[in-house]
């Protein structure tokens, strides 16, 4: 479905990413039931049909699913489903328009108590595009919708009786396909309290501590998550939709950490892409200026500038080598900011850079090397949500750290799904402040997959 | 076809005009949580002498510079009462600061000098402040007052007393819970529990009451002094009720209810209970009594306090103050 309705965002952290990591988060991807097209994994049922028509509409295309979110628990917690589905129109090749709806809602005669929850949420998108010069094709692409959420006969004194809020989602889009260029320069405004679970769930609960090794140093401190962990798969990942928005790392991403519809963001964004060229290849470029649309704690507001940018380069096209020797690189800049008194102060900088190197140097034998580089520095708020998704206090981040971790390897590949990696990733994080734990991992890792 | 786009291109503009809401944000005022501590005006008290007889109340004022825990603690230099008032605002006003003269718990502030402290607990380095009051006039309870041995004896009051045991209105010591006078139970009794009653009857035929007994409740301060401990002494109640209206109790086929209150702690302990609930036990079952069975207060003519203490544990030694009849809700000193 759409990312403000039903999407599983891909984690932080990935800005056209090394093969030395993406092979280790494929297997965590596909271990977790992460698809490529974003789906969430889910049981239930669901149909499919479409209509195609000789006037007026070309097409129609229906889908719907219901899934079993939750089961009771035959006292306190009602059974839970999960719901929804699009309607697209195809008017003709130029435009398209459809609807969207998922709904979680409670079956409240599953127990003996009334309590019932339910979240809505119904867009519109819409895609027109038109055919301005030979190669030139303009257009609109936009999504607009609104959430509703009802905690009915909750005892809790905190449960709201409804939270309902709206986004709309515009860009103009332009594709030079005599490039290969696609340019969206777009407008957004989601609202503060748009809660739409399908959209906003994270893969990973920063919450938890991770899988191995929780403590570290003779005093057995708690050992956060770390980058290693995310590419490791040694974190908690979530399985189902949170109706909670959950906890997140602003040292990572604070302007998107729910994925496209986070809630309380506004502002123009500006993507470029190149999809190929001879010896650069899946190039682009994204810029995003934020703002809150309400503050939190504060009148003032947050503002986020996020700059991204990555290529392969094929660089034996550039020294005429007859095997693959592609340098991956990208980067990711994020900044976070809010002036006003000293308490209010916000400015956070977080720059990823995510480089790697494959180099085919004998046949179906790959050299991997690549490297994550985080230096994040500053401070920020970040929202303590009760489990009515109100803020109901902030927790006060100082960040003053390098976190980096480098990988290399051998990759034998037999064919096209079947490979065999041999790697060794190392990992440190060191604080310039003298509260926290300098420390590191090192992970030898023999990696043998076969997908069918 | 243009026409559906035109549409559509409208909608989303429609959707597009969200009104700009900078008056309101998302959680707890940053400053409340992490903003630097100040007064911004000055903490006053409205008054300095205070006749609650006649004013009421008295109040603060001031302004702080974020919403932060306050304490206003007011302490009776004679009687050691103390009276709390707590709040989380920025400005100290009469809606949240006012002041009717009472207490936390007895005992009550008398005629005296009150000491008042301002603290902030909250903010590390700030201020406490202090002032003082003169009490003037004490507060006026509301409810139905039986005796605060203010007067004497009643005409028709009975005592018993032990023959090692003295029995008697004190005044003027400093030790009263309400006032200036309570009555004193003290004296060894080796062989009983029972160490002496004072029967309290009104000049009158009743005592005034009115006649629901569902939103009325007892009141009485009690201190045991010596001969303490848990399962060592305590209060025994009787009320009795005329149902005849004759002007007599008659124990044979009148009712009288009997209610006990164990020791729990030593200072002035506030007993208050409703007054329908005198027709239970401790295990909620209807007590037996030889009348209707149902608490009448309009018809008790008679209240006997009843005074024992654990017999092998020497001498015994506790205070009565101030019975009082308050309606809706407890006493508060």
């Amino acid at each position: 479905m759409t990312p403000y309705t039903l999407f599983n965002n891909l984690e932080e952290g990935v800005i056209n990413e090394a093969d030395v990591f993406a092979l280790r988060r494929e297997i965590v991807h596909y271990d977790m039931f992460y698809n490529q097209d974003n789906s969430w994994r889910m049981q239930g049922a669901k149909m499919n049909f479409g209509l195609e028509f000789a006037n007026g509409i070309e097409a129609i295309d229906v889908k719907g699913f219901i899934t079993r979110q939750r089961p009771t628990d035959g006292i306190t917690e009602p059974e839970r489903l999960y719901g929804g589905g699009t309607l697209t129109i195809k008017q003709n090749e130029n435009l398209s328009f459809g609807f969207n709806s998922v709904n979680i809602f409670d079956l409240n005669e599953t127990i003996q108590d009334s309590i019932q929850y339910k979240n809505n949420v119904h867009t519109f998108n819409l895609l027109y595009t038109k055919q301005m010069k030979e190669n030139i094709k303009m257009g609109l692409k936009s999504e607009a919708g609104m959430s509703g959420a009802k905690y009915i006969n909750y005892k809790d004194t905190r449960a709201p009786e409804s939270i309902n809020d709206y986004f709309y989602d515009v860009a103009l889009i332009a594709n030079l396909e005599d490039k290969n260029i696609t340019l969206e320069l777009g407008y957004k405004d989601v609202g503060a309290e748009f809660l739409s679970p399908g959209a906003q769930t994270k893969r990973i609960n920063y919450s938890k501590f991770p899988g191995l090794y929780q403590q570290i140093t003779n005093q057995a401190t708690g050992r956060p998550i770390s980058y290693s962990d995310v590419i490791s798969g040694n974190t908690e990942n979530s399985f189902r939709i949170s109706e909670e928005l959950m906890p997140y790392y602003s040292a990572y991403n604070n302007m998107n950490p729910y994925g496209v519809a986070t809630p309380n963001r506004r502002g123009i964004y500006i993507n470029g892409k190149r999809t190929d060229s001879l010896k650069f290849k899946n190039s682009f470029v994204n810029a995003a200026l934020m703002t809150q649309s309400k503050g939190t704690g504060t009148n003032l507001k947050k503002r986020f500038i996020v700059l991204e940018a990555g290529t392969d380069v094929y660089l034996n096209d550039f020294i005429g080598l007859k095997k693959q020797l592609k340098l991956d690189l990208g980067i990711r800049y994020e900044n976070t900011s809010r002036s006003g008194e000293v308490y209010e102060k916000v400015n956070l900088n977080s720059t990823l850079i995510d480089a790697g190197v494959s180099w085919e140097f004998a046949e179906k034998l790959d050299l991997l090397v690549g490297a994550k580089l985080w230096v994040v520095k500053g401070n920020t708020y970040v929202n303590l949500r009760n489990q009515f998704n109100a803020i109901e206090n902030f927790d006060i981040l100082d960040y003053n750290f390098s976190e980096n971790t480098y990988a290399s390897g051998l990759r034998y590949r037999f064919n096209d799904k079947n490979t065999l990696t041999a790697q060794y990733q190392f990992f440190d994080i060191k604080h310039k402040n003298t509260t926290s734990v300098n420390y590191g991992i090192s992970q030898f890792t023999f990696l043998y997959s076969l997908t069918f | 076809m243009k026409k559906t786009t035109l549409i559509l291109i409208s909608v989303l503009l429609i959707f597009s005009c969200r009104k700009e809401d900078s008056e309101n944000f998302d959680g707890p005022d940053l400053n409340d949580l992490f903003g630097p501590f100040s007064i911004v005006q000055d903490i006053e008290i409205n008054k300095n002498i205070a006749d609650f007889t006649v004013d009421n109340t008295l109040h603060f004022t001031g302004e702080l510079s974020k919403n932060t825990q306050w304490n206003i603690s007011i302490t009776g230099a004679i009687t050691g009462a103390t009276r709390s008032i707590t709040g989380s605002e920025r400005v100290i006003s009469v809606d949240n600061s006012a002041w009717d003269g009472g207490a936390n718990s007895f005992p009550g502030f008398g005629l005296e000098t009150a000491y008042i402290e301002i603290s902030f607990p909250k903010e590390d380095g700030s201020p406490i402040l202090y002032d003082t009051i003169t009490i003037t006039g004490n507060k006026v309870d509301a409810g139905y007052l039986i005796t605060s041995f203010e007067n004497g004896e009643g005409t028709n009051w009975s005592k018993f007393n032990q023959t090692t045991v003295a029995g008697a209105i004190t005044c003027g010591d400093g030790n009263a819970a309400k006032g200036n006078c309570y009555y004193s139970f003290t004296g060894s009794v080796p062989w009983d529990w029972a160490i002496g009653s004072v029967m309290i009857q009104p000049t009158t035929p009743t005592f005034g009451l009115p006649a629901s007994a569902s939103n009325l409740y007892f009141n009485m301060g009690f201190k045991p002094i010596e001969n303490i401990g848990d399962g060592n002494t305590f209060i025994q109640f009787w009320f009795d009720e005329d149902e005849n209206g004759d002007g007599t109790f008659d124990l044979a086929t009148e009712d009288r209810f009997i209610y006990e209150y164990w020791y729990q702690d030593t200072g002035w302990n506030l007993i208050s209970y409703k007054y329908s609930d005198i027709q239970f036990d401790t295990d909620g079952n209807q007590v037996s009594t030889n009348g209707n069975g149902l608490p009448e207060p309009a018809k008790l003519i008679s209240i006997n306090v009843f005074y024992l203490a654990n017999k092998d544990n020497g001498n015994a030694k506790a205070y009565i103050d101030h019975l009082i009849f308050t309606t809706n809700k407890p006493y508060t000193p």
